[in-house]
C-alpha cells in the first residue's frame, strides 16, 4: 500500500468523507504500523484544535470505529483505478483537507493563521461542498482531472504533511500579534461597513484568540 | 437589424442557460442590495472556513425608521452586535472597534462589477427551505476570486454565499439554515447586556500624508477610506488604506520598525483571507508593509512588491 494513498485515506477519514474502503484500509494499517497510528492522533489533535474542541488526546477511536464497521453489510470493493469521476473529485477535496490539517498545526495569536517566512501561501481550503446541482465547484471539469492535485503533490508530499511547518525563521512575537491584528482590523472594518451582505460580519465574529 | 454583439450574447445565454430565466444577473444583484432595505426578517445562520466553523443568529427590521439589525453568535464566546442604519451601536468582545463607520455604504453596483466579473445565472435550487436562484459571479482576470451567490427566488435576500478560489476550492460558506419573514418586536431587537456601547474615545486620527501608495494595483480596486492612527497607546501610527472593486476588499498597513518591532517578509492565511508584509527602508528607517484581503495570494504579494520604496532583502536582517 503507498504510503500517499494511505495518507489520502486518513485525511478523508478526518474530514468524515472516508467511504468504507477507506476507513477499513486506515484501521487495517494503523494496527500494523504505530506510525501511522502516532499520525492518526497527531491529526485529530490538529482537528480539535482547528474547531476549538476540548480533546483528549489518549482516547483511541479506531477500536470504536471498527466495532461499529463490523455490523455493516459488507462492502463493495472497488479498484482504485475504476474510480468514477466524482469520486476523484473526492479525492482532490481530501488532499486539499490533508493540507488544512497540516497547516492548523501552525497556531499564531489568532486561531488558524498559519504563517510562512517567504514564499507562497497555499490558500487553506476547508471541506467539500456537498453543494446542490448549480455550482460551479461540481461543474468546472478540471477540478476531476486531478491536475491540480499533481501540482500540489510536489509541493506538499504527503510524508510531511503531518508536521508542523517549520519555517527558516520563524516570525516575531511582534509580527505574530501584528499580523492577527491586522486581520481582525480588516475583518471588522469591513464588518462595520454598511454592506447588504452578513459575510463580513460573519467573518469577523467567526475570529477567536487563542 | 440587430446588432451582430447582440446576437452573439443571446447565443451565449442560450447555451449556458437552457431554461429562460425571467430576470437577469444583474438584476438579481440589484435585487439582493435592495432587499436588505425593505424585507425584516429573522434567522440562522452558519459560517464556514478552513479551521472554523460558526453558528450566528439575526434579526433584521426594515421599516420608515430605517434598518436595525442584531447579530448574536451562537456557539462559543457570545458575541453580539446591534446597528442601527449601518451604524455600529455597541459590540461584545472585539478587540479592535475602530472608527470605521465613516466608511461610505458600499452598494452593489451591477454595472461595475460586470466590468471584472462574468456574471451568470447557474440555475435554481433550495436554501433554509426557501426556493433559491444561483448567480455565479466568476472573475475575468487572475486579481479576484469567485462568488456563488443563492438569493431568494421571493424576495432577493442573500440566502448563501460561496468564496471560490482560482483552483476550484471553496474558501468560504455564509449559508441561512432557518428564516421568518415575521413582524419582529422591538424586545428582539434589544441588545443584551454583554453588547457594550461604543462610546470609548477613539484613538486619535490623523491626516494621512505618508504617501505610503503602492505601486502597482490589480485593474478595477479603488481606494476608500484610509487613515493613521496608533492602533494602541505609546504606538507609532500605523497607515491605513483600504481598497476594493465593488466587491473583494483589501486593506494596506504601513508602519516603522524598530529593536522591539522586529519583522520580517512574511505570508499568513486565513481562511479566504491573505496577509502579505513587506519589509521597507526609506533613509535608513525600516517600514513593514502588509496587505490583508481576500484576494489571491499572488496578487497580495504583487502589490507588497509593488512600493516604490527600496526593498529590504531577507537575508540582511537583523
Amino acid at each position: 500500500m503507498r504510503n500517499e494513498v494511505l495518507q489520502e485515506s486518513l485525511s478523508a477519514l478526518m474530514d468524515n468523507e472516508a467511504d468504507e474502503l477507506e476507513v477499513r484500509r486506515v484501521l487495517q494499517a494503523a494496527d500494523q504500523d504505530p506510525a501511522l497510528r502516532s499520525t492518526w492522533a497527531r491529526y485529530q489533535m490538529a482537528r480539535s484544535v482547528m474547531h476549538k474542541e476540548p480533546w483528549q488526546g489518549s482516547i483511541d477511536l479506531s477500536a470504536g470505529i471498527a466495532a461499529a464497521l463490523q455490523d455493516e453489510p459488507a462492502l463493495q470493493m472497488e479498484s482504485e483505478q475504476a474510480t468514477p469521476a466524482t469520486a476523484q473529485g473526492s479525492v482532490l477535496w481530501r488532499n486539499f483537507g490533508r493540507m488544512a490539517v497540516a497547516a492548523s498545526v501552525t497556531l499564531a495569536v489568532l486561531v488558524g493563521v498559519r504563517m510562512v517566512n517567504q514564499g507562497d501561501a497555499p490558500t487553506q481550503p476547508m471541506t467539500a461542498a456537498n453543494s446542490p446541482a448549480p455550482s460551479m465547484l461540481q461543474a468546472n471539469p478540471a477540478a476531476r482531472t486531478g491536475a491540480v492535485l499533481a501540482g500540489y503533490s510536489q509541493n506538499g508530499a504527503a510524508e510531511t504533511a503531518a508536521e508542523p511547518l517549520a519555517p527558516a525563521q520563524a516570525p516575531s512575537a511582534w509580527h505574530e500579534q501584528r499580523i492577527s491584528r491586522y486581520l481582525r482590523e480588516h475583518a471588522e472594518a469591513g464588518a462595520q461597513s454598511n454592506t447588504p451582505q452578513l459575510v463580513p460580519y460573519a467573518r469577523a465574529a467567526s475570529m477567536e484568540g487563542r | 437589424m440587430v446588432k451582430r454583439s447582440l446576437c452573439l450574447a443571446s447565443a451565449a445565454v442560450l447555451m449556458t442557460a437552457p431554461l429562460a430565466q425571467a430576470k437577469d444577473a444583474g438584476q438579481w444583484l440589484r435585487g439582493m442590495a435592495d432587499a436588505v432595505d425593505q424585507q425584516s426578517y429573522s434567522g440562522a445562520f452558519v459560517y464556514e472556513r478552513s479551521g472554523s466553523f460558526s453558528t450566528h443568529h439575526i434579526w433584521h427590521r426594515a421599516d420608515e425608521d430605517g434598518v436595525s439589525e442584531r447579530l448574536l453568535r451562537a456557539d462559543g464566546d457570545p458575541q453580539e452586535w446591534v446597528r442601527r442604519d449601518g451604524r455600529l451601536q455597541c459590540a461584545t468582545s472585539f478587540a479592535t472597534v475602530s472608527d470605521w463607520q465613516a466608511t461610505a455604504p458600499q452598494e452593489i453596483d451591477p454595472a461595475r462589477l460586470e466590468r471584472w466579473y462574468a456574471f451568470e445565472v447557474l440555475g435554481g435550487t433550495r436554501v433554509a427551505d426557501r426556493p433559491a436562484t444561483v448567480v455565479a459571479l466568476k472573475p475575468r482576470d487572475p486579481f479576484r476570486y469567485a462568488y456563488e451567490l443563492y438569493l431568494d427566488e421571493d424576495t432577493g435576500l442573500l440566502l448563501k454565499s460561496l468564496l471560490i478560489n482560482e483552483r476550484n476550492v471553496l474558501l468560504e460558506r455564509f449559508q441561512f439554515v432557518d428564516l421568518d419573514f415575521s413582524e419582529l418586536s422591538d424586545a428582539a431587537l434589544e441588545a443584551g447586556s454583554r453588547c457594550l456601547s461604543l462610546e470609548a474615545a477613539q484613538p486619535e486620527k490623523l491626516v494621512d500624508d505618508s504617501g505610503w501608495l503602492p505601486g502597482w494595483l490589480p485593474p478595477g480596486y479603488s481606494a476608500g477610506e484610509s487613515m493613521v492612527r496608533a492602533l494602541s497607546a505609546g504606538e507609532p501610527p500605523v497607515m491605513t488604506q483600504v481598497y476594493s472593486d465593488g466587491l473583494a476588499r483589501f486593506t494596506v498597513f504601513v508602519e516603522p520598525l524598530s529593536e522591539e518591532r522586529l519583522a520580517d517578509n512574511l505570508a499568513a492565511q486565513l481562511g479566504p483571507t491573505v496577509a502579505i508584509s513587506r519589509r521597507l527602508q526609506v533613509q535608513g528607517q525600516d517600514y513593514l508593509a502588509t496587505i490583508v484581503g481576500e484576494i489571491p495570494p499572488a496578487t497580495a504579494e504583487r502589490i507588497a512588491a509593488s512600493f516604490p520604496h527600496a526593498a529590504v532583502a531577507a537575508e540582511a536582517a537583523p
